[in-house]
Formats: structure tokens, sequence, C-alpha cells
């Protein structure tokens, strides 16, 4: 369904244009001051309000620009903007370019649905003896992707990166890496990165995105290349993306290497958002094909499982996300339908259920209390063989491994994990190495000691500025509002009664002009009235005739409200007014049919169904809304605080000290300095351990910055 | 006295703000336009005057960069409209409004430019817009 968007532009511009009118007969200037909540400097002088710094020919001793996400841009301009605003007399105008400079340095998104900005200027360290004052830019806003629907992956990504949330993250240079690490007992100290590449070619369309990465160590390597694209789409499907990936990957386990490598084409689609705007749902599809081995001897194998095989599979996937305010959910199924070697049968099924929370309440200023739950379960039926590494070996998660399917956008985890013991080393069952089921909970709660906020809490607490942010969200939904009525089948009805009322306007105005002719000099002014009413309203009901968009509803609702509507009035100028004192039948009857055209339109014009259309305008708006609320109030450029974490973890067949259940507590403390370096760093012991397994763990991770960026 | 120095206790004098701007801009669906439109509120000496910025930029595909916009106002606001605009940028524009202004507003604005409609006529009911009714 494609929709036509003009009205809103031509809404905008109208306004605008009405608002610049009546300038021109007014003076254009108050003495209303502007809100002077913003944090202060220490050490800098006060500057008076009031002042005419321009006339009073000040020069700008310093400007500068406070910015979370200054660091994505600044490099750049870093000279033009001291070139130009340095040491310059203060103007307007030229306060106006250092703001247009920033502006287009941000660079956001230029797909972004929608975009909401504040900036804000300011003057300090005023000194009136050498007429110096500095400038300062405070500068936020955010353009959230329209995919921010309530995936769990979307709220990760606006902790360790707010701004690709903010959607910052498509300026600059099209070449991204970021360096990664970590440590696990199995693996040992492992370091890689990640590559990713964005040429924007033109006609390189059906994929956009380069991405590599790896990590390695002396016991293990990961490496994955992919192509990737998406495209946004209009209901009910928003968005589809697909991704052809090839991956070599090798980790210890069971005793032995776990080695995969393999080629696979995937895609992925998201629907628009329902119940309330609060949830999403998704599903997506891969063909996979490659090699698995292990060195694992025959004899620790169970029954039907193969150490060394070439492999292809089918996998499907589905899934729900919600978000509210302080929480997001996910809940997939997955099913992979395996072959061993060139066989068209099916060897093996695996089943895979992965439900994941988010839960914060904030306790203090952008201090939110964290609670993170994940609930995996899966199962394998080997109705012929199934290779090795296809079987679920638990542990530390983390080396990215443990995903059902390649990519960051959905996240299903397939593997049992327990902080308590190193990756891959919960594998024994009663069978032999490597399990056919499990299930695993994992629970991290953190709390922030020390935060930075987002957006200063100067800024985000003061009324005006929520006032005038939210009016812009207010606007964004009256203009979706009256695209769900100009929808809605009544106002079609309503419409097509137009060319009739035309009729009957034209037969009014042949009556009208007919008894002028007949009544020469006479109710001159009461004729001129009626008659300019009558074109008023044939006008509008033109117009909406011929428009073929939304502008159709603005058009007709102009025509009947009851006291001021354009056919109110011609009731008013031509029955009550002219007629009254004139008594020609021939108006009176015209008149009559315009009023019973009236009531026709108007009945099918009130049956529109407002509610719903206003409802499904916020469920539009609601993304927006939440986003920002997260941004604006929970998020945060630096943190660190403690986290405990408790994880169980049951894998199967179960006998004796065999398989069976593991019991993981443990804490640590958690470093986030978003687009920078965030890491984890903690220990779990094993509280159940079983002979062979060790006491505990220490679970450490680190990501680093974009060095492009 | 255009500035006064810090107190004796070194305290710290709060930065003075001059301008304020808030702005949205919406992309449609299809991807080919992009609307924007700011609230600019802004001191000039000891005045404050209400702006409205308003630019519109189109593209052939999809794919293709903006360019340079088709459209590109900043509107002052005038005093006795300055309550109005403020309740506007405040409390946003209401479906009424919005249908008002897409509708019979337009029409009229192309009507008063290309001659058809007197000023007069034109300027009463584009100046509705912000006199329609919240619904």
């Amino acid at each position: 369904m494609r929709r036509s968007q003009r009205p809103q532009f031509r809404a905008i511009l109208i306004l605008s244009v009405g608002l610049a009118r009546a300038v021109n007969a007014q003076n254009n200037s108050s003495t209303a001051d502007l809100p002077a909540k913003v944090s202060s400097q220490p050490g800098m002088k006060a500057c008076a309000a009031g002042t005419d710094f321009e006339a009073e020919k000040y020069r700008i001793r310093q400007a500068s620009v406070e910015d979370p996400f200054k660091f994505l841009y600044w490099s750049r301009i870093r000279t033009q903007f001291n070139a130009m605003l340095g040491n310059q007399l203060y103007t307007s105008k030229l306060r106006s370019d250092g703001f247009s400079l920033v502006e287009k340095a941000r660079s956001a998104n230029s797909d972004a649905r929608f975009v909401v900005r504040f900036e804000g200027a300011y003057v300090q360290n005023c000194d009136a003896a050498t007429k110096t004052l500095d400038l300062l830019y405070r500068i936020y806003s955010t353009d959230p992707p329209l995919t921010l629907g309530g995936a769990t992956e979307s709220q990760a990504v606006a902790e360790t990166s707010p701004q690709t949330t903010a959607g910052l993250t498509q300026g600059g240079s099209p070449f991204h890496f970021t360096p990664t690490g970590g440590y696990d007992r199995s693996d040992g100290v492992f370091g890689g990165g990640r590559m990713q590449v964005t040429p924007k070619l033109a006609g390189f369309r059906l994929f956009d995105t380069f991405t590599a990465q790896g990590q390695g160590s002396h016991s293990m390597h990961s490496f994955s290349a992919a192509l990737s694209g998406s495209a946004n789409l209009l209901r009910p499907i928003r968005k589809l993306d697909w991704r052809i990936d090839y991956q070599n990957d090798l980790a210890p386990g069971g005793g032995t290497s776990l080695a995969k490598a393999g080629l696979s084409g995937q895609m992925n689609g998201e629907t628009q958002l329902f119940w309330k705007g609060s949830t999403l749902a998704r599903f997506g599809g891969l063909l996979q094909g490659g090699n698995m081995h292990s060195d694992a001897p025959s004899g620790l194998l169970a029954l039907q499982t193969v150490s060394n095989a070439g492999y292809g599979s089918v996998k499907g996937y589905l899934g729900l996300s919600s978000r509210t305010s302080h929480n997001v959910v996910s809940a997939s199924y997955g099913l992979e339908l395996g072959s061993v070697g060139p066989a068209a049968r099916v060897d093996w099924r695996k089943h895979i259920g992965d439900v994941t929370d988010e839960f914060w309440i904030p306790v203090g200023d952008h201090k939110p209390f964290e609670v993170e739950s994940r609930f995996t379960a899966g199962g394998i039926q080997v109705p012929h063989s199934v290779p090795l590494p296809v079987l679920f070996f638990g542990g530390d998660g983390g080396d990215g491994s443990e995903f059902f399917v390649p990519g960051d956008a959905w996240q299903i985890r397939d593997e049992p994990v327990i902080r308590a013991i190193p990756a891959n080393r919960l594998f024994l069952t009663s069978q032999g190495i490597g399990a056919d089921r499990f299930a695993s909970l994992n629970l991290t709660l953190s709390y922030p000691v020390k935060v930075q906020p987002i957006m200063p809490k100067e800024l985000s607490t003061d009324p005006e500025f929520q006032r005038l942010l939210h009016g812009q969200i207010v606007s964004a939904a009256s203009v979706e509002q009256n695209y769900y009525s100009w929808k809605d089948p009544n106002f079609a009805a309503a419409l097509k009664r137009l060319p009739h009322l035309k009729q009957l306007l034209a037969s009014l105005l042949t009556a009208v002009t007919t008894a002028q002719t007949a009544h020469p000099n006479t109710l001159q002014d009461e004729f001129t009235d009626c008659t300019t009413n009558i074109s008023v309203a044939d006008f509008d009901a033109t117009n909406a005739l011929a428009a073929k968009d939304v502008s159709q509803y603005g058009n007709l609702a102009a025509l009947l409200p009851v006291d001021s509507g354009d056919l109110a009035q011609v009731h008013t100028a031509c029955a009550l007014t002219l007629n009254r004192q004139l008594n020609d039948p021939g108006i009176e009857a015209a008149t009559a049919a315009v009023d019973a055209a009236r009531t026709a339109i108007l009945n099918d014009f009130n049956a529109i169904d407002q509610k719903l259309a206003a409802r499904l305008a916020a469920s539009d708006i609601a993304f927006v809304s939440r986003t920002l609320n997260t941004l604006f109030r929970d998020l945060n450029i630096f943190s660190i605080g403690p986290v405990a974490v408790f994880d169980t973890a049951w894998i199967g067949p179960a006998k004796g000290d065999v398989g069976g259940n593991r019991i993981g507590p443990g804490g640590g403390v958690r470093l986030e300095l978003a687009s920078y370096v965030n890491f984890t760093l903690g220990y779990a012991w094993n509280v159940d351990r079983k002979p062979g397994e060790g006491g505990g763990a220490l679970f450490f991770s680190i990501g680093l910055r974009d060095l492009f960026r | 006295m255009a500035d006064s120095p810090t107190n004796a206790a070194g305290a710290a004098a709060a930065p003075l703000p001059v301008a304020l701007k808030v702005d949205f801009t919406l992309t449609t669906p299809d991807g080919l336009r992009k609307i924007f439109f700011g609230l600019e509120k802004d001191t000039d000496g000891v005045r404050v005057n209400w702006i409205i910025n308003f630019v519109l930029s189109e593209r052939s595909g999809p794919t293709k960069p903006f360019g340079d916009p088709i459209v590109s106002l900043n509107v002052f606001v005038a005093t006795a409209l300055h309550a109005q605009a403020a309740l506007a940028a405040q409390n946003g524009l209401t479906p009424a409004q919005t249908a008002h202004a897409c509708g019979p507003a337009a029409n009229a604005a192309m009507a008063v430019h290309n001659g058809t409609m007197p000023p007069a006529v034109g300027n009463k009911i584009i100046q509705g817009t912000l006199s329609e009714q919240a619904t």
C-alpha cells in the first residue's frame, strides 16, 4: 500500500506561509526570555540577559561544542569550526553558520524515518572590558532507526553503541574496524576484530555491507566474512534483510577440537509493530552447507554420531519481540533439518527455543537497576546420523559461536551457557561426548554506581524542553491520524457525494444570480456575501475532488463544521440573511437542497472511526517515543558498577555424575564507555562440580571503539 | 552592564542561552521526500523571535542522495501569534490543524500565488490553521 506524504509538507508549508503573512502586518518581537536552565561553568564570568552582544560588538574568544556524539565528527570539522568562529565578531548569522557546520558534519542517516533534534546556543564568560565572550553549542538529536521496534538485540545496541540508536553511525568513513578480545580458560586469551565496509556504490544495490570478523588464540579461531543487504518496506512487512556468509570455526570441546566450515545464505523479515505498537514478529530461513570435523575417538561418540562429515542443512526460525517502557523481551523458535553428505534425506532435526528478557528500573538519576535473564532449551532427534559439532557443548559463551544463525540482528542462542564452566567443557553425557538435549537459565543483575548520562540532567528535566520535544511528536501523530481517517471507507462515501454537492451549489448560484437580476440595487451586500460563500464552498469541494492524496481530507472537512464550515456559512448568508428578506422561492429550494446534501455528507464524515485512526497513529509513533525515553532517561555515555550472575544449565541424557545439572553463581564489575570500550570482568563458581570439572571460571570480555570513525 | 564577575566564592556563572531550536524531520515511507520542520526561539538583543524553519527535499530514487532542498523557508512569527505559535510548539499541531493546513490553507496559498484569490481571503484561510479546534 503506497501512501502519499505530500500533505505533510504542504501542511507545514502553509502553516509557515500563514505565519509569515501575519508578520508583515505586525511587530515581530517580544521581550520573553529563553529558559536558562543550563549547567554552570566553574570560573566563568556571567553574561547578563538583555545584552545585545551583536550591537555592542562583542568578539568570540572561544567557541565549543557539547554533544554526546561529538567524537563521530569533531576531528573532521575542528579546524574549520575554529577558523570560522574563533576571534570573530559575534553576530547571529555567524552563530547560525556555526550551527550549520556542526549539523552538516553530524550527517544524520538520510533514510531515517523520524528525526528529532534539540540545539541550544549559549554565551558565557562575558568580559565587558575586552568585549569578548565564549560561545557554546549544545546539540542533542536522535533519528532512531526504523527497525528499533522492540528486539532485545536493539536494546543491547542502545547500551553499547548509543550513537547507532541515535542514528549517527552513517556519517564519516565507510570503513569501520573494531578490535575485540577476551579470556576464557578453554580458549585462553583471544583477540581479533571486526571490519565493516559500507561502500554505497551505485549499482551495488543487492548488498550494501561487507563484514569480516575473526578472533583467535592458541587453541581456537573463528572467522566469518559476509555480504549483506536490507530493504525497508511498506506494511505489513517493514524490513527484509539478506546475507551470504562464510564461516570457519575451530574450538576446543569435549576433550578434542570441533571444527566447522560452511557457506550459508539467509533471509530474515520483520513485521510492522502491533498490539499498541509494542510487539513485532520476525521470521527467517537459512540454507547452509559445508564440512564439520573433530578429532574425537569413535569410542567416545554416541551411537549415530560421526566425527567428520560434509553436511547440508535448512533452518527456519520465527519469533516475537516486545518492548515496553522498561522491559524488552524476545522469544524465538528455530528448527534445523540436516543431512550428512549429499543425501536428500533428513539425518537430524534440531529444535531450539530461546527466551530472553531485559528489565530495568531507575534507581536514582540515570542509574537503572537491570535484570537480564535468558532461558534456552534445545533437543536433537537423530533418525540416521549427526556430526559431532552439531551436538550441544555447554559452558561460558561469548565467543560468538553460540548462536543458531549468523549475524547480529537476530541472535538465537543454541547451546547451554554457564559462566562457571569454561567454554565447551560441559559436554559429557551418559551416551558419550556432546549432549542431545539441554536447558539453561542465565541471570545477570547490574547497577551502575557511577554514570555520565547521554542527556544532561539540566536538559532532560527542563520542562520546556520536554514540552517542545513532545510537541514535535504530537504533530507527527496528527499527520498520521489524518492519513488513517482519509483511508476510512466512510470518508470515501462522503467524497462520492461531492459531485452532486457541486451541482447543487451551481444551482444555488444560478438562483441567486437570477434573483439579483430581478431585484437590481437591492440587498447588494447580502447578495455579495451569499455568492462569495458559495464560491468558497465550491472552491473547497473542487479541490477535494481534484486532489489524489490526504489533502482531500482537509478540504472536505472544511465544508462541514456546524458553526464555521463553508456550507454552514452558505446557509447563513443565503438562507437566513439574504432570503429571509428577499423571500425568493428559487433560493429557498436551492438552499434546502444544499442543506440536505450537507447533512448526508456530514453523516458519512461523522461515521469515520476517529478513535481507530488515533490508535493506529499512536502505534506508528510509539516506537519513537519509547526510544527517545530510553535515550534521554536511561542511557549513559559512561557507567561502571557491580554485576551479579546466576546460571544453571542441564544437559542430557544424564546418568550419575555425567550430564545433569550445574549451578554457577558469581559476580564482577561492568564498565561501559559507550563507543570507546565496554568490558565485563567476573568470576563464577561451579557449585555442584563433578569429577574432572573446575571449581569455577573467570569470565572477561572487552570491546573497543571503531578505530576508523 | 553586559557581564558580571564571578562571585567571591568562585561560584559558577550559568551560560546565557541565546538560541533554542527544536525540530523534527520526517522521511516519507517511499523514501523520496524529506520534510524538516523546526521552531526556533532566538534572542536578538533584548528581544525574542519565534522563527519557523521549513525545508523540503526530494530525490528520484530511494537509494539516491537528497540534493539541495527544493523549498527552504525561515519565517518570523508575528508577536500576536507568539502565544499560539508557542502553543503549537509545545503541544504540537492537532489533527484538525494539520488537516486544515494540508487542505484549504495549502490551496489558498497556491491560489493567492497564482492570482486567483484575493490576498485578504487567502490570509484569512491560512491563518485559520492556528485557530482550528483541537480534536
